[in-house]
């Protein structure tokens, strides 16, 4: 089957889970269109993680099913997605620290190693601080470029999407803002972005459109700037209304 | 100083038998996690094949080929039927370990079955040669030039190659290299080729020392743990200068001023091994590295 | 052919009693011990050293059997104890190669253990003594048979009422979660030297034993083999089970004497034989049944 509108990945009533019986995600509806960026926010343990993983195979999806391209791809193999066009930057050690930086990003092309090179040249323009430190070893960088590292490796085989999961954790404000600026742009190169952020404001207002989550269920979704101007979502999920500087604008 | 000479000699000598064995072991562990307790008696496997191949009339360095390529085959083949099966059921890394001593046990004794527990060798023993400082025979520099060109050969496989590059990827994190696309199943079983084919090759350097018999890698095999433990276990680099340091090391505890008897020799070696775990259990090379 | 069967079971209580040691380590404490003939090896040692060159009576030096076993558990367990799983499994194999490797060629210690050559004779005593207990209607095998079944009784009461205290259940809660019992402010180290100590003096006492029943001591039987029989036995009646040592032991001695009536194979040839079942018994257990006979594989997490 063909994909329809522009959507490309399309979640039904998904199930996932780690532990026999338990399910971790349970009953979620996640779509992602070219081009869109979408953010899934949520309290500690809601299950987002466990969400990106059940989507890209690496945890058994037990009910419900995932669309990619117009084709069905639940548990499917992860190197399958990743031919497919996802790209996946996950929560924590996203690089193979012994590695250099050009080694990882030549990890990201590991399925297509035709493309390296000319790859390079584009993650490079991307990226420029990593063309100063090609022959870096990850785990020598700080947490900042580490960050850059995972993105850029997770682009080298050009996906059409990308999921990420919480990639301004642990930052510095800077370096939150950094890492900010360049998914927007990557985003504008026409990426689809499917991200799960602790930094829940912020995601949301650049987003087009979010999904609250809780208990492994949507609560809510819509627009970011909906979401963010919902009374119910900011007082459950932003805070309240107080410490709020950045709805309307 | 003349006797500590030779003695530091033959240790390099065996040190670099140890090396070979112990990198074979260290690429299994960095990527696998697994520590292989049968590992010798591959070692011993690679010896016997290879003395098929000379029994029927083959020169030894013609018998090494299929032996090598026998020894990979053997660790292929238990990929796909024995670990991988097992790690897709989730079996921990000590139900592998325990495994890998039940396999050692068979495999060990499946080869005195077949040849009997007489010793043996590849060829009649040769004089040493007087290199000015110390004296080696023509068997003992084979073994030393041998296993440098399969560490050499490693470390460029490691570093220069894609797969090389990917085994070393997996053993820093496996989960980041299958979301990467890595296919690592195949990674794994280039992996155990490899090994397999290293380990064959150095249980023929072990056989050239002189002596093939069925208990030569067992015997061998606490020898290649401390080399990789003191190197630092699962860096390929940390088990090269281990295993050699553990090989002088061992020589050199039967210098006359110290007067150790030679059957103790290798527990110098053990409690060296016991020594770097107490003081420093990532070994020389630490854990910063992966493979 | 009675002889024969008490034979057989006067190895299997031996290596009941060698397990349920072991089993306290990896069954219930979760500690990876594969130097176990060390231990074994300690007691025969000392009991055979004592009495023999230094005129020792029988019950203390059953005693200083055991506390030499218990000293050289602390010993193994003070390095050994920091280190992950694997780690372990190595140095405490290590461990008991070098203490093999020493008995038969150490400096000073050779006076005593006499090398290869080995000690007999030390055991007069331990067989007379059933006349003073008024056991002296049996003949030795059975006298035998019964101290160490008697043993087996006693040692798995101990251990049982020990794991249902305070103490056993810190333990357990090692083996479950290190991590978590050490959050509760309980010394995990102390509890772990603990374990190794108690554990290598019951299998120091099955090391007299196993002197008397062999009635002489040699280096070279303490091969690490003897470690892996024992594991065999704790896997297959399963490991932190109080019954499955016995049980365990009991089948393998059975499989294993049955071995000795299989026709047309030479002596060498079976004993081949048999280590190769030994090896496949243990990967056959692993791959199929890992929590044992007896085992229950829900309440243990065994998986770490
Ligand atoms: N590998 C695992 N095995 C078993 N349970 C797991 C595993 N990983 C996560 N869980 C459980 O799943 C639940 C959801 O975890 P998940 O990481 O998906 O949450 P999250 O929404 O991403 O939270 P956070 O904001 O902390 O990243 C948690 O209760 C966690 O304990
Ligand atoms: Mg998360």
């Amino acid at each position: 089957m063909a994909e329809r509108d522009g959507l490309l990945l399309e979640a039904r009533d998904l199930k996932v889970g780690y532990v026999p019986e338990v399910n971790i995600v349970n009953g979620c509806d996640v779509e992602l269109r070219r081009g869109e960026l979408v953010s899934i926010i949520g309290p500690n343990g809601a299950g987002k993680s466990t969400l990106i993983k059940g989507l890209f195979g690496l945890v058994p999806v037990r009910g419900g099913t995932v669309r990619f391209k117009g084709e069905d791809v639940t548990n499917a193999p992860t190197y399958r997605l990743v031919e497919m066009g996802i790209g996946y930057v996950p929560q924590t050690e996203n690089v193979f620290p012994s590695l250099t930086v050009e080694e990882n990003l030549e990890m990201g092309a590991f399925l297509n190693p035709k493309v390296i090179k000319d790859r390079y040249e584009v993650i490079f323009e991307w990226f420029p601080m990593l063309r100063d430190r090609r022959g870096q070893r990850a785990g020598t960088m700080s947490g900042g470029q580490r960050q850059l590292v995972a993105l850029a490796r997770a682009l080298m085989l050009e996906p059409d999407v990308l999921f990420l999961d919480e990639p301004s954790a642990g930052l510095s404000p800077s370096n939150v803002d950094l890492i900010f600026e360049r998914i927007r742009f990557i985003n504008s190169e026409g990426v689809a972005i499917l991200m799960v952020e602790q930094n829940a404001r912020r995601a949301l207002a650049m987003s087009d459109r979010g999904y609250v989550l809780e208990m492994g269920r949507n609560r809510f979704s819509g627009p970011g700037r909906e979401l963010l101007n919902d009374p119910k979502v900011v007082d459950l999920y932003l805070g309240g209304r107080a410490s709020g500087g950045e709805t309307a604008g | 100083m003349e006797e500590a000479l030779q003695l530091i000699a033959n240790g390099v000598v065996i040190g670099s038998v140890i090396a070979v064995s112990a990198v074979g072991l260290s690429l299994v562990f960095g990527v696998l996690k697994l520590i292989n307790f049968a590992h010798g008696d591959f070692l011993t496997l690679g010896a016997f094949l290879a003395l098929t191949g000379v029994g029927l009339g083959l020169p030894l360095y013609l018998a090494a080929i299929p032996a090598i390529i026998g020894g990979a085959l053997a660790m292929g083949v238990l990929e796909k039927v024995l670990w991988k099966p097992m790690r897709e059921r989730g079996a921990s890394t000590v139900n592998l370990l325990i495994i890998s001593i039940g396999l050692a046990l068979v495999l060990r004794h499946v080869i005195f079955w077949v040849f009997g527990e007489r010793t043996r060798s590849y060829m009649p023993p040769s004089p040493r040669i007087d290199l000015g400082l110390f004296a080696l025979t023509p068997q003992d520099i084979i073994i030393i030039f041998g296993s440098a060109i399969a560490l050499v050969g490693t470390g460029l496989m490691l570093q220069k190659t894609r797969i090389g590059t990917a085994m070393r990827a997996l053993a820093d994190n496996r989960d980041l290299a299958e979301a990467s696309g890595i296919n690592v199943n195949r990674v794994i079983l280039y992996t155990w080729l490899i090994a397999g084919a290293l380990t064959a090759y150095g249980g023929i350097l072990l056989g050239l020392q002189g002596r093939v018999f069925p208990n030569m890698g067992w015997f061998l095999l606490l020898l290649v743990f401390a080399g990789v433990i003191l190197g630092g276990i699962g860096s390929a680099y940390g088990a090269m200068i281990g295993s050699l340091l553990i090989g002088v090391v061992q020589e050199l505890a039967t210098h006359s001023a110290i007067g150790l008897p030679a059957d103790l020799k290798t527990s110098v070696a053990f409690l060296v091994l016991i020594l770097v775990l107490l003081i420093r259990p990532q070994g020389i090379l630490g854990r910063k590295q992966a493979l | 052919m009675i002889a024969y069967f008490q034979s057989v079971l006067i190895t299997a209580g031996i290596f009941a009693i060698l397990v349920q040691g072991l089993n306290l380590h990896r069954g219930f404490t979760g500690l990876l011990n594969f130097g176990h003939v060390a231990f074994f090896a300690v007691g025969a040692y000392t009991m055979g050293v004592l009495t023999t060159q230094f005129d020792v009576p029988l019950l203390p030096s059953f005693l200083a059997a055991m506390v030499a076993a218990t000293l050289l558990g602390v010993i193994v367990a003070l390095p050994a104890i920091r280190l992950r799983a694997d780690y372990l499994a190595i140095v405490t194999i290590t461990i008991g190669e070098i203490f093999r490797l020493i008995l038969k060629s150490g400096p000073v210690v050779t006076e005593y253990t006499r090398g290869p050559r080995g000690i007999r004779g030390y055991s007069t005593e331990f067989y007379f003594f059933r006349e003073n207990i008024g056991l002296g209607f049996l003949d030795p095998q059975q006298y035998l048979l019964l101290v160490v079944w008697t043993t087996v009784v006693l040692v798995g009461i101990l251990l049982y009422v020990l794991l249902q205290s305070p103490w056993g259940r810190v333990l357990k809660g090692i083996r479950e979660d290190e991590d978590a019992v050490r959050a509760l402010g309980k010394n995990v180290t102390a509890y772990k030297i603990q374990s190794f100590a108690l554990g290598a003096a019951i299998a120091g006492l099955a090391g007299v034993f196993f002197a008397m029943d062999i009635g002489s001591l040699a280096p070279d039987t303490y091969l690490p083999i003897i470690t892996f029989q024992a594991w065999t036995i704790m896997l297959l009646g399963g490991m932190g089970t109080h019954l499955g040592p016995v049980v365990g032991s009991i089948i393998f001695w059975s499989i294993f004497n049955a071995t000795l009536f299989i026709p047309g194979v030479s002596g060498a040839e079976a004993a081949y034989l048999r280590q190769i079942g030994i090896g496949a018994l243990i990967m056959l257990i692993i791959i199929v049944r890992p929590q044992g006979i007896l085992g229950n594989r829900e309440e243990m997490v065994l998986d770490r």
